[in-house]
């Protein structure tokens, strides 16, 4: 003990920071767009099939979820054997899209039946009934639930450090065993996902915000 | 125009309509009314296939509605539908839930759409709400805004189910004022209402269910004086008391 704080190793290792930071972006922004398509229509699927299609999303939806994404990481990549970070790619959105299944179903439950109706009893078909009306009225209300699902990928994704995807965890472990400065770099990283969250928040609030007025209160 | 011929139409083991059979002709104004349960807004509902029947056969406008292979888009484009509690969207404005359809189902360019909306809003007497979201909207206003959007698709049918029911009194008038002028100008027409005056003075047949039946079915003049069926009497008796 009694040793000072180097907090020099930050800038002197801070292009293995944004290394990893770019690849922790690229790859939760990757699995935030996969994971929201997959749960929409996961989502859409269970609450509008009934029968054996919507029997095997709800097994799709418990099956992926109860497992760990670090195991489903180790599947792709070991069992299956796909690229390291399209391993991750794919673990992280399957994990994360059961989560926006869920909470994209329960936005399209809040849904008026007689939305519905109105719609189909124009001459809608069920495509057009649902891009147009039911949709963007389910999303503005789930953009709360969604931004914490967005987050949780981002922190879900410093897992992939475990089949070698070099992120910002992996990163950060890599700085600390090169100078055994792990104090420094733990709070490098901690600092840098909180970033990261509050971005999320921003942009998401920006969404809420904007959804809000095309809404008014519907 | 429309004819139903022995609708059975059940709810789990509730039989809500038995047998019914009828016919309305094009450009006729038909007013079902009966107590609450009597199965007049189901009827409605039927003959749109928003509920699928178990028995008999409904066919509207040369279309076999209870058909297995009808094309039920095409259908619905061709019946305009009215609801009690509006059902407009809510995330648009008002032209836009006017424009929807034509353009989606009709193919109408955005510009033609807008056009035939804004004569539409004009005509039922809101053009300056065009750009209004229904949350802006009294009632009145939104049911209005809903009939034209059910017209905006130049249906040969339009039904009204209980169009006045979820509104305020003041209220009810502007949208019974839009119905008759449709009515006169020779729009085929079904309306579920306890509106006896609109009835009285608009349709020209009445039609009284209760418990899933057709009791009796006549012109208005002879409805009120002169019904022939003890069900029906005891019904305007109570009714025709507060209105």
């Amino acid at each position: 003990m009694g040793q000072y704080l180097d907090w020099q190793v930050l800038v002197e290792y801070r292009w293995l920071l944004w290394e990893g930071l770019v690849l922790t972006v690229q790859l939760s922004l990757i699995s935030m767009v996969l994971s929201f398509a997959i749960g929409s229509v996961v989502g859409a699927g269970r609450h509008f099939l009934g029968g054996t299609a919507g029997w095997l999303l709800a097994a799709y939806t418990e099956f992926f979820r109860n497992i760990p994404p670090i195991v489903q990481f180790f599947f792709w990549y070991f069992a299956v054997g796909f690229d390291s970070f399209v391993g991750a790619v794919i673990g992280l959105s399957v994990f994360q899209s059961t989560y926006i299944a869920e909470v994209m179903r329960s936005g399209l439950q809040s849904i008026s039946k007689t939305q519905i109706e109105a719609a189909r009893s124009s001459g809608l078909g069920f495509l057009q009934m649902l891009s147009y009306i039911v949709f963007p009225q389910a999303v503005i209300r789930i953009v709360p639930a969604l931004s914490i699902e967005f987050i949780n990928i981002i922190k879900n994704s410093s897992a992939a450090m475990t089949i070698s995807v070099m992120e910002l965890t992996f990163q950060t472990q890599e700085i600390a065993s090169r100078t055994f400065r792990g104090f420094e770099a733990a709070t490098a990283v901690t600092l840098l996902y909180i970033a990261l969250a509050f971005v999320v928040v921003l942009l998401m609030r920006w969404a809420e915000r904007v959804l809000k007025i095309e809404v008014r209160g519907g | 125009m429309i004819e139903m011929r022995g609708v059975c139409k059940f709810f789990g083991a509730l039989q809500v309509l038995k047998d019914v059979s009828l016919r309305v002709a094009a450009g006729e104004v038909v007013v079902i009314c009966g107590p609450s349960g009597s199965g007049k807004s189901t009827l409605l509902r039927c003959l749109n296939r928003l509920e699928p029947v178990q028995a008999g056969e409904i066919v509207v406008d040369g279309i076999n509605v209870t058909g297995d292979n009808v094309d039920l888009n095409r259908l619905r484009a061709e019946i305009g539908i009215v609801f009690q509690s509006f059902n407009l969207y809510p995330h648009m404005t008002a032209l836009r839930n006017i424009t929807l359809a034509p353009m989606l189902v009709r193919k109408l360019s955005r510009h033609e759409a807008e056009a035939r909306a804004r004569e539409l809003l004009a005509k039922v007497g809101i053009a300056e709400k065009a750009d209004r979201y229904s949350s802006q909207l009294s009632g009145g206003q939104q049911q209005r805004v809903a009939i034209a959007r059910a017209l905006a698709m130049r249906p040969k049918i339009m039904l009204f189910d209980e169009p006045t029911s979820a509104l305020d009194p003041e209220m009810i008038q502007e949208v019974l004022d839009v119905m008759t002028t449709l009515a006169k100008e020779g729009m085929t027409m079904v309306v579920v209402s306890h509106e006896m005056g609109f009835a009285r003075r608009v349709a020209d047949r009445i039609v009284f269910m209760d418990q899933g039946t057709i009791v009796e079915e006549a012109p208005p003049d002879r409805f009120f004086e002169y019904p022939t069926q003890e069900r029906t009497r005891k019904f305007l008796s109570r009714i025709l008391v507060h209105s």
